[in-house]
């Protein structure tokens, strides 16, 4: 049996811990690895075995799994990456999400390549994994401390600095149901309520330190290709663009989409929006901005550290700026920054926060709800102490709050009155407003297909291309452009507001990021369209570090072996091709 | 000829890149704590900083030595361990201010040996946050890139002010 045999890329373990048994037990990956590769794919496969179609996600049964691909926590560039794989309380379907940050590689470096939480403890508990040694270890006095706080606290406790935790905060506890996992001060598996699905397994966090070495098949390859990657994200003439503080992924690119009339403001995907300065969030981000901060082996570093005094000191990103300005309408940065370290503290998902509080703002505004639903709070739009109030009562399930902790789709049918209208979501997931869903055809695509509702399985980027303000140089848009319309076949996929070639474009992105998933890498790179689209180089670090032929073709296979196996999770729960499409084309 | 590691604490950004390539070039294998540089993140201050040996020139670790297995190549300037030699009592690990000494089981006391004039970390670290520059040019370099900067920030202010231009 190959799992005898010395892996490479993969430690070759899968870690199972049942809280409700307090048994711990270990298992060969290659059984899945062999047709899934790892991350997101195993994961997949490991959820697909061991679930029941319909089951709840809050059930003591129900699978919690972290998973690691064969890159991560080697020297490839980007490799930090960790999927977080469950049912989602949000959509009740097969949803995973992406958690970037330190605790993935510690995790390989521990000798275990996934992790499978199942059953659920009495009391709270959090586990700490010392290479072997496994302990499942009593969190009943830091139950209801803040994500970040949590961390420091089981580092004291361990007596280990160097150890890294993945928490949840009151909002997982309180099964808020877009509650997060999180790692250190902004890495999350934010979206699909992981974090609820952790708390109902009475799990604080996960800590992990380790010691341990991860083989690699041909070491000085290896080590060339690693060189010519970085020499290649570095090389892309966006590289210092997003590098640069005020740039990165919180100033000007966010600030281009409010210029472009792409991002979302209020509950409509797009508008001008006369209140926003332009701008503002550079200007703060060069004001405020400490330093840009990455994941693991990250040569990009798309967060920039904010130092804000009496506020916090922490990264931010895209989504948590454009929920907390564009989708509030609030203009100002600064209180942005204010509801985001709010968040964060909490461990919820700041995008379907957001949602949920705009929600409650228009139905506030319509006379849907009145002062007496909301326990005296006036929810006027951009209002920004309406928004921290309304998060702390979403966390504490007090009011109104409770209501809203469980979705805009659950409550809007719990409010009624037509509110389901002003409730946008996709699968029951919350739609994410940094990139407009109208204008953008092939996105709206990617949106609808995606397995959970969003587009960051399958959108690509292209279609951005003519949108005015695009940042690309020049030269560079029209070699995107002469690229890309080689790729799929027709100019017209480069053009946003056109239906044809976004078909061909939405599957080749699909395929690319389920492959990325798969071994561990971040989907970024391809993303910003010039730091590695290489597939040279992408398959000779699959191949020099695992020894496997994972070359573009077989990891084209595993792409569609994963993407049709989410797609039957899906099939087999009861939501029909029709609701898909409905609920994509109600949002806006 | 001496050079030396150059660290400039202000251009790294943690992602651990050069322990990774460390491991790889030395133990064939990525493991951080086979790793001769390490990254200390400290997260609230975004700042972060390189621990390596910086190959003193009267080196601690080599006094302390029991075993002679610690030496200094006069001409290169590197600190080198003699694993042969090494019992592992972790003498050196314990003297050493700055941490520049490692230790790991299988491998005993360990540490940077410039990669035989080309270090691995200065190839491949994304941001330049690591130079290696011939030991008596280290001061000027760092004076030029003090100067630049004050110098930029003080035209930075005088533009600001509007006591240049206009």
């Amino acid at each position: 049996v190959k799992s005898e045999v010395k892996l490479f890329g993969w430690t070759g373990k899968i870690l199972r811990i049942d809280l409700s048994k307090k048994k711990v037990s270990t298992e060969p990956t290659w059984k899945y690895a062999e047709e899934f590769v790892g991350s997101r794919g195993v994961n997949a496969r490991i959820l697909y075995d061991e679930s029941r179609p319909g089951s709840d996600p809050f059930d003591p049964d129900s699978r919690l799994i972290f998973g690691t691909g064969p890159l991560t926590g080697t020297a490839a560039p980007m490799s930090g990456r960790v999927t977080v794989t469950a049912k989602s309380p949000l959509t009740s379907l097969y949803a995973d999400s992406g958690i970037g940050g330190f605790w993935g590689p510690e995790l390989k470096f521990a000798g275990y390549d996934n992790l499978v939480i199942q059953g659920r403890s009495d009391s709270p508990v959090y586990v700490w994994i010392n290479n072997d040694d496994i302990e499942i270890r009593k969190s009943d006095h830091f139950w209801g401390k803040g994500c970040r706080e949590t961390e420091k606290i089981i580092n004291q406790e361990l007596g280990d600095p160097e150890a890294k935790s993945v928490t949840i905060g009151p909002g997982g506890e309180n099964l808020v149901r877009y509650a997060n996992v999180r790692t250190m001060l902004k890495h999350a598996a934010g979206r699909c309520g992981m974090g609820a699905v952790m708390g109902s397994k009475r799990l604080k966090a996960v800590a992990v330190r380790g010691t341990k070495s991860i083989n690699i098949a041909k070491p000085e390859e290896f080590l060339q290709y690693v060189e010519k990657s970085i020499a290649a994200i570095k090389s892309s003439p966006s590289y210092e663009y997003w590098c640069d503080v005020g740039g990165g992924l919180a100033g000007r690119p966010t600030d281009i989409t409010f210029d472009m009339e792409l991002a979302g403001v209020g509950f409509v995907n797009g508008p001008a929006w006369s209140e926003y300065k332009r701008n503002s969030l550079t200007e703060f981000n060069l004001e405020y901005g400490t330093a840009m901060v990455g994941c693991f082996n990250c040569p990009v570093n798309c967060l920039t550290h904010i130092k804000l005094p009496s506020v916090g000191s922490q990264p931010w990103g895209c989504a948590p700026v454009i929920d907390f300005m564009g989708r509030i309408m609030n203009p100002d940065p600064k209180r942005a920054f204010e509801c985001v370290v709010l968040c964060d503290h909490y461990g919820i998902d700041t995008t379907s926060t957001a949602v949920n509080v705009f929600f409650a703002m228009d139905c506030y505004k319509r006379g849907i709800i009145t002062k007496k639903d909301t326990d005296g709070l006036e929810l006027e739009y951009g209002d920004v102490d309406a928004t921290k109030e309304l998060i702390h009562k979403i966390v504490r399930r007090e009011g109104i709050g409770d209501i809203l902790a469980e979705g805009v789709f659950r409550a809007s049918k719990k409010i009624g009155k037509n509110s389901e209208l002003f409730a946008p979501h996709v699968k029951g997931l919350e739609v994410y407003g940094g990139i407009a869903i109208r204008p953008l055809k092939g996105y709206a695509l990617a949106t609808a297909i995606g397995p959970r509702g969003d587009h960051t399985r399958s959108w690509n980027e292209a279609e951005t291309l003519d949108v005015p303000g695009n940042f690309l140089p020049a030269k560079m848009l029209k070699e995107a452009r002469i690229h890309w319309t080689r790729v799929f076949g027709t100019e017209k996929a480069c053009c946003h507001n056109e239906y044809e070639g976004k078909g061909s474009a939405s599957a080749w992105q699909e395929f690319r990021i389920a492959m990325l998933d798969c071994v561990g890498m971040c989907k970024f790179g391809l993303w910003s369209g010039s730091f590695l689209t290489n597939e040279e180089l992408y398959t000779g670090l699959c191949i020099s570090a695992t020894g496997v032929d994972l070359d573009e073709r077989a990891r084209y296979e595993v792409a569609e072996r994963v993407l049709n196996l989410e797609m039957t999770m899906i099939c087999l729960t009861d939501i029909s091709r029709r609701q898909l499409r409905q609920d994509c084309m109600r949002e806006g | 000829l001496r050079k030396a590691l150059v660290l400039d604490i202000e251009k790294c950004s943690g992602c651990r890149i050069c322990e990774g390539v460390c491991s790889l070039f030395h133990e064939k294998e990525i493991n951080p704590e086979k790793s001769r540089i390490r990254v200390i993140r400290s997260e609230e201050d975004a700042a972060f900083m390189v621990a390596v040996c910086p190959q003193c020139d009267t080196p601690i670790c080599l006094e302390v030595c029991p075993t002679k297995a610690v030496s200094k190549d006069e001409s290169t300037g590197v600190v080198t361990v003699n694993h042969e030699a090494c019992v592992g009592c972790k003498l050196c690990v314990y003297v050493c201010p700055i941490g520049g000494m490692s230790f790991y089981t299988d491998m005993r006391a360990f540490k940077c040996d410039l990669c035989d004039g080309d270090p691995e970390c200065v190839k491949n670290c994304p941001r330049q946050a690591i130079e290696f520059l011939e030991c008596d040019k280290i001061g000027m370099a760092k004076k030029r890139a003090g100067i630049l900067k004050t110098s930029n920030m003080m035209r930075l202010v005088m533009e600001e002010t509007g006591e240049h231009g206009e």
